[in-house]
């Protein structure tokens, strides 16, 4: 049931219940404290009091004068119950109100002197007595005596305060749930603002910040991550945005051109010829359109995780030399030079297929970009946890401003030459997409100019060496 | 006969453009950069533009902006292939004469084409009565 109660009310009833049992077991202590310092008190004044019977005692010489003594001695101290009782069970001597016998109870005050007890005894009505007894030897033998006194008036103080203890104990109760609920209230008002702040915020207004209360405590740490949160948030709506637009315009500018090209070829009649370059030009359109929406579904494969990793043992030279075997024409014909002497058996755990594409990506661009003429080379190291492999050409390189954004989206470097060569921008992005989902990581070292090296670092397979 | 100016930079596209609307009678003035298509529309007396949104480099609502504050006063039509209209508000806002969203027909191209060629003539015949 608590559960469904919000965190004020609950730390209210937490506070509130803590404090009732602190009360409670203070009202009960301070009681009991006194109900002890009370009897001590009757203690010490009925130890007084047998100090002077014993001197009565003790002065007495006939068995008459003992009695005469003893009842002049009551007479004066008429708030005390005397009983002497010889060791034979003989009653010596007693006042005309017997102490009570009814119940007896252990005594709460036991005094150093050990020959001396002390007892409460409650009679039949409730009344308590505090009662002291003690051994004398005399010539006639051993006789016990008692003396007790009544502890109606303590017991009433006591129970007095009780009482006051008593009835305003749900005072306390009550400011302790007041206390309680104000200061939960106020611990939780930026909780509050916070909720308010949060519930305001949607995908459109995401430019909104909760504010950080200037306390460095818990719910300052909280607002500082929830707005980290919502940054990244912001930031992954701020690149799917940008890159649906990108799509939309890579897929809605290729369909408007066949679509125009095929319109204005059917506007009049033409030359075989012409009708042949129009072909040509919707089949090229055609193909780029395809290969762009499967690169666009290779990355929303890997955006959803569909492609769960596979754990295989994989062999990166023997993926290389594949790759390079197909793409052996290509270079041929543009007469790139490809260094394969620092290939090494390199084993890192993975999916073949989808890492025999980002190898295809990664050194059919180097094969690309690189002028007739130029030189491609694999260069790569092995450790115990981590194989990296560089494909390297010595060609045009990147300019420094786009190197940062360069395994973005639809990020092409040089625009006019890569729709030429029929790039669609997501060749890096889907090569990062697939590294990163092995735990591995991609890199781009670039000087305009000069050269490109791109590593790719993965995870190494137990089986390497 | 119009000179029109096409400023696109997908290739394949500017060139079906470009032979449709020649084949209609159009003189075209074709470039894939914003930069050049300012200059040449400021330079060669073009009675229309077209600026696609997406350029490499400058964007076509800059250079319709920059053409603006440079006094160019004849129609511009901007293409763009975005998914929200946001692209055409901005333009209309930024000083184009309409905008077309991608993709589109060739025939409905011609005619908002010639509607804003129309519109042009009868508004500097007005100019010169008045």
């Amino acid at each position: 049931m608590i559960r469904r109660v919000n965190i004020r009310w609950r730390l209210t009833l937490w506070f509130a219940a803590a404090m009732t049992v602190l009360l409670v077991g203070r009202s009960f202590w301070i009681y009991f404290m006194m109900e002890r310092r009370l009897a001590t008190i009757a203690d010490v004044e009925l130890n007084a009091k047998f100090d002077a019977l014993n001197d009565v005692l003790e002065q007495a010489g006939s068995p008459e004068e003992l009695q005469g003594a003893l009842a002049r001695f009551a007479d004066n101290q008429r708030d005390l119950q005397i009983e002497i009782v010889s060791s034979d069970r003989r009653v010596l001597f007693r006042t005309p109100e017997p102490a009570p016998a009814t119940t007896l109870r252990p005594s709460r005050a036991q005094m150093s002197n050990a020959s001396r007890r002390y007892e409460t005894r409650i009679s039949g009505e409730g009344d308590q007595f505090r009662r002291m007894t003690c051994d004398i030897s005399s010539s006639s033998g051993t006789m016990t005596v008692g003396i007790s006194r009544s502890m109606q008036a303590e017991q009433t103080e006591v129970w007095d305060f009780a009482m006051t203890l008593l009835t305003t104990l749900p005072l306390g109760v009550l400011a302790a749930f007041g206390v309680g609920y104000v200061v939960s209230s106020r611990a939780l008002t930026p909780v509050d603002k916070m909720i308010f702040t949060a519930n305001d915020i949607t995908a459109n207004r995401l430019d909104q910040r909760i504010d950080v209360p200037d306390t460095g405590d818990e719910l300052a740490r909280l607002a500082q991550t929830l707005n980290r949160m919502i940054d990244r948030l912001n930031k992954s709506f701020e690149e799917m945005r940008r890159f649906t637009a990108d799509a939309a315009h890579d897929l809605r500018t290729p369909v408007t051109a066949l679509r125009t090209e095929v319109e204005v070829s059917l506007m009049a009649d033409k030359t075989v010829e012409d009708y042949r370059n129009s072909m040509q030009t919707v089949l090229d359109e055609a193909v780029h359109l395809s290969r762009l929406t499967e690169q666009l579904l290779d990355l929303s494969r890997e955006d959803h995780d569909m492609n769960p990793v596979a754990h295989e043992v994989v062999r990166l030279d023997t993926i290389l030399h594949s790759v390079l075997e197909d793409l052996r024409s290509v270079a041929q014909q543009k007469k790139i030079n490809i260094n394969t002497d620092q290939i090494r058996p390199w084993c890192v755990t993975g999916d073949p297929v989808r890492l025999r594409r980002v190898f295809m990506n990664l050194l059919s661009n180097a094969i690309q970009y690189c002028p007739a003429g130029g030189l491609v080379w694999i260069e790569g190291s092995s450790l115990p946890d981590q194989t990296t492999v560089v494909i390297a050409d010595n060609g045009p390189g990147v300019p420094a401003d786009d190197l940062p954004y360069i395994f973005d989206r639809f990020r092409r470097v040089d625009q006019a030459r890569n729709r030429q060569s029929g790039g669609t921008g997501l060749g890096l992005a889907i090569c990062k997409a697939i590294v990163e989902s092995h735990g591995g990581t991609i890199w781009m070292e670039s000087t305009f100019g000069q050269g490109t090296r791109v590593s790719v670092s993965l995870p190494s397979s137990q089986a390497a060496g | 006969m119009s000179r029109i100016l096409i400023v696109e930079d997908h290739q394949t596209l500017l060139r079906s453009i470009r032979r449709g609307l020649e084949a209609l009678g159009h003189e075209i003035l074709a470039t894939e950069t914003g930069e050049e298509g300012y200059d040449w529309a400021l330079q060669r007396d073009v009675e229309l533009v077209v600026l696609d949104v997406m350029l490499p480099g400058k964007s076509g609502i800059e250079i319709l902006k920059e053409l603006r504050r440079a006094g160019f006063g004849r129609p511009i039509l901007i293409l763009s292939a975005k998914v929200s209209h946001e692209a055409g508000q901005t333009g209309l806002a930024s000083g184009a004469n309409a905008f077309l969203a991608k993709p589109f027909a060739f025939s409905e191209f011609h005619s908002v084409i010639q509607r804003l060629l129309q519109q042009a003539a009868s508004e500097s015949r007005t100019g010169v009565q008045s």
